[in-house]
């Protein structure tokens, strides 16, 4: 849990006074906890990690050097140190140079094979001569724009600088900035071959790790950003911003030239550190939906708290305030755990399961990192494990989002299961009062015809009876009055019956039907009947009353023809104008009779004339159609009925 | 003419049973062979003695009148089935047709109408109502119609009916507009009884059983012409 010290550091120093034991078993148990999760990276740099002290036989693990230390402000020391040996444990917050002298056995490589040096953690910039030979270069001595120290380096030693049966001479010159992880980790001499391989799988491990990480954070966070710019859920924002931060320090690790002088960039880096373990805590009590103000308002200060010592650590040359900040870190989230384990064991929630799982990982290696990388205590350790720890995050948000989604999908189809369910369900209720509708309007038609059914059969049939019983109580009465009375009721009864056909919306079969009833009294009466009815489109069904009422009025002109006209013939004409608006149908009936009365008819008449013609207009006004009774002819006489009726079609 | 025609009558109303065996008898060219009150004494009657004319009534009490009609056609093919129809039945009479009548009187004429119609149909006329033309046009126009198909409550499904030929369907038309045999034939431009024909063709592809023989036959009978 340090920002910069990714190298082995000394272990002598701090470990002095601590049981072997425990501090062996510390480090055994987190190392353990860590693999387990590790073992994803199933990768050959596993063994070179756990035991990175340890080279393979075949090259020779150099242990201690003749050091000339010279520290900005103390006096130049020469002295001999053990490797590995951490500049900043020695000389906290301060720069300087320091040369290390070694001297190689003879017998360390065959005499014919290449040679190599595989150096890690040296620096921060570093000249290496090989037998008083410059052999390689990392970064300009005394220039801070490169960090050797980050990387590994192999530096092939040409077979020609081998001298023969003497100790071979190295010198890594280096100079330091302060606070920057600075001094000589480890450096192994041995064939080209065996190193080249080592070099190989620690560069895989470190570099493709940090650089598989960065990109993994930066996706994330990214994700995270886009989802939490549309819609503004904490949770998001807060875990953009952690993985964000988080970028920036697994990104420091594989870019020995960062653009921005130190120790700005060593400020920025821890600052964005201590920003990613502060916000990942925070992420937790989020996604627990567990937020105590107190706890919040803690996560906050420590975080704030934190960054202002790492500010302060790196602008006033303290390692220890940064040290401390990180302290300050890993106290929060160990505070933080006990709510996410009461979240995975009291109400068993599977995602707080997941957490602590995580988050005690996180814990541990933190603890592991602060404790023996950074302040080198329990025996000390070499490599940070946080970086890895926090990846396990990662892998959360990506599991959230999904199961996020998931579950909106799972909403959205049974918000839509119930939509149609209730839409399904007023369409029944729409259908059900239809049909009450359509009831009510059928038991109103019912009755309206019932209605008129019993008006034709009062207004016809029953008025004739009427005339007629008061014919026949008359002593006086006529036998062929009575009979002439006794037919008209008879075709007032089958206009009655007619008005009943099922064939009211066709016109033509209407005025056929009159005429199909008339005919034989037409014949009886020795009077011809000229039939020009034109082909008529049915009419729409509310227009088929109407027909009946115009069958009515030509009934009462005919049986006037019959009764006082004496004609001898009667035209009718039935014409469409379809073409007019609204569509006309014009009945012209015409009569070559005496004309119209001059006089009132005779009271004898069974029908009286006069009443007749203002039936005829009553009905003809009922249906809105224009009747016209006039002479047909000012010198052979006859009468004319003229009806025009506007109607409707279907 | 060598024989008087043998009229069977099943009626169920006393008062126009009588009045109308009281129409035939008076009729020198009629023979009144049986009158029964329901269908099961017709019909068991007919299994015996075959009939030239048979006169049905629709409303029987024991079984529908048309199921007479049907099985008179069945078991005499050559026997010619009138129905008695109360005055605006008109519409019901298509079923009558398709059961296999041949023409329809109206009860509630007087007794001179009856004997006048009896005469008429026994001429060989077949007459028409405005009424039932229009819906028998509507009818053909549902399964086959030319140009304008109708809807129509005539129309049993899965029966199609022969089609009617386009002078066929041209009577129908005028008839249903009013116009009357003679009428039609002019505006045709053919005699009355080629129209008579039409009409009778147009009754005989009506019936389900097919009569074409029945008509053969009723013409060597001399009941038709």
């Amino acid at each position: 849990m340090c920002t910069t010290n990714r190298k082995p550091c000394s272990r002598p120093a701090a470990s002095v006074g601590f049981p072997r034991v425990i501090a062996g078993g510390l480090r055994g148990l987190l190392l353990a906890a860590l693999w387990t999760l590790c073992a994803w990276a199933a990768h050959p740099a596993h063994a070179d990690e756990a035991t990175p002290a340890r080279p393979p036989a075949s090259a020779l693990n150099v242990k201690t050097a003749d050091a000339v230390l010279e520290p900005d402000g103390l006096p130049r020391q020469t002295r001999r140190v053990q490797l590995p040996f951490r500049w900043d444990h020695e000389f906290p917050g301060r720069g300087g140079k320091a040369t290390y002298r070694i001297d190689l056995p003879a017998t360390a490589v065959p005499d014919n094979a290449p040679a190599a040096l595989l150096m890690s953690g040296v620096g921060n910039q570093v000249s290496i001569s090989f037998n008083d030979a410059l052999v390689a270069s990392y970064g300009t001595l005394g220039d801070p724009g490169h960090d050797a120290a980050k990387s590994n380096v192999l530096v092939p030693v040409p077979a020609a600088l081998h001298r023969e049966g003497r100790a071979q001479s190295l010198v890594v010159r280096t100079t330091v900035q302060r606070q920057r992880g600075a001094g000589a980790a480890s450096v192994q001499y041995g064939t080209q071959a065996t190193l080249a391989t080592l070099y190989r799988s620690q560069q895989n491990w470190r570099n493709t790790s940090a650089i598989v990480y960065a990109v993994s954070l930066l996706l994330m966070g990214g994700l995270a950003g886009g989802l939490w710019l549309r819609q503004r859920d904490a949770l998001y924002g807060c875990f953009a911003l952690a993985a964000l931060s988080g970028v920036a320090r697994n990104l420091d690790r594989v870019w020995p030239d960062v653009p921005v002088p130190w120790p700005l960039w060593g400020a920025v880096v821890a600052v964005c550190y201590a920003c990613h373990i502060g916000l990942i805590a925070r992420f937790v009590l989020l996604v627990l939906d567990r937020n105590p103000p107190w706890l919040v308002r803690a996560i906050h200060a420590a975080l704030a708290l934190s960054v202002a010592l790492a500010c302060a650590s790196f602008a006033f040359a303290l390692p220890a305030l940064w040290t401390t900040g990180l302290a300050i870190l890993q106290l929060t989230s160990i505070v933080c755990l006990p709510y996410v384990v009461y979240g995975a064991m009291v109400e068993r929630r599977r995602i707080a399961a997941v957490l602590m799982a995580a988050g005690t990982l996180a814990i541990l290696a933190g603890a592991h990192d602060l404790l023996l990388v950074r302040m080198a205590l329990f025996g000390g350790a070499y490599y940070t494990l946080t970086a890895h720890a926090m990846f396990f995050f990662v892998m959360i948000l990506a599991g959230l989002v999904v199961e996020r989604y998931s579950r909106t999908v799972d909403d959205y189809s049974a918000l839509n299961a119930n939509l149609a369910a209730r839409v399904a369900e007023r369409e029944d209720q729409l259908r059900g009062a239809f049909e009450t509708v359509r009831q009510q309007q059928q038991q109103q038609a019912v009755l309206l015809e019932r209605q008129r059914i019993m008006r034709e059969i009062h207004d016809g049939v029953g008025s004739q009876l009427v005339g007629l019983l008061n014919l026949v109580t008359q002593p006086t009465s006529d036998r062929g009055v009575v009979e002439e009375h006794v037919k008209l009721a008879l075709d007032e009864m089958r206009m009655a019956v007619d008005s009943l056909q099922p064939t009211h919306d066709d016109l033509p079969t209407v005025l056929a039907t009159l005429r199909y009833r008339l005919q034989p009294r037409l014949d009886a009466a020795g009077i011809e009947l000229v039939w020009d009815v034109a082909v008529i489109p049915a009419l729409a069904p509310f227009a088929a009353q109407a027909a009946l009422q115009l069958q009515r009025i030509l009934l009462e002109a005919f049986t006037n023809v019959l009764k006082h006209a004496g004609a001898t013939r009667i035209v009718m004409h039935a014409s469409w104008h379809g073409a007019q608006s609204p569509p006309l149908v014009r009945i012209v009936l015409t009569d070559n009779g005496r004309g119209l009365p001059t006089t009132p008819a005779a009271p004898s008449d069974p029908r009286q004339a006069g009443h007749g013609i203002a039936n005829m207009r009553a009905r003809a006004q009922s249906i809105g159609a224009r009747l016209h009774i006039e002479t047909a002819d000012e010198t052979t006489g006859g009468t004319r009925v003229l009806l025009d009726w506007p109607c409707a079609l279907p | 003419m060598t024989a008087e025609t043998q009229v069977a009558l099943v009626e169920d109303d006393t008062g126009m049973r009588e009045r109308i065996s009281r129409v035939v008898d008076a009729d020198p060219s009629l023979s009144l062979a049986y009158s029964a009150s329901n269908a099961s004494e017709i019909l068991a009657w007919l299994i015996d003695n075959p009939v030239d004319v048979l006169l049905v009534d629709l409303g029987l009490p024991d079984h529908p009148g048309l199921q007479v009609i049907s099985q008179c056609r069945h078991m005499q093919p050559a026997c010619a089935v009138m129905v008695l129809s109360i005055f605006g039945d008109e519409a019901n009479m298509v079923q009558a047709f398709e059961a296999g009548a041949s023409g329809y009187l109206l009860k509630d004429g007087t007794e001179a109408d009856l004997a006048t119609h009896i005469r008429h149909l026994r001429a060989g006329g077949s007459p028409m109502s405005p009424v039932i033309a229009r819906k028998l046009l509507r009818r053909w126009q549902a399964h086959s119609g030319p140009a304008t198909p109708l809807p129509t409550a005539a129309a049993k499904p899965g029966v199609t009916p022969e089609r009617l030929s386009p002078r066929e369907f041209e009577v129908l038309d005028l008839v249903s507009r009013g116009f009357t045999y003679v009428e039609v034939g002019v505006q045709m431009g053919v005699s009355a009884s080629t129209v008579q024909t039409h009409i009778r063709n147009i009754y005989g592809k009506l019936d389900v059983h097919n009569k074409s023989e029945a008509v053969f036959e009723a013409r060597s009978l001399g009941w038709l012409p």
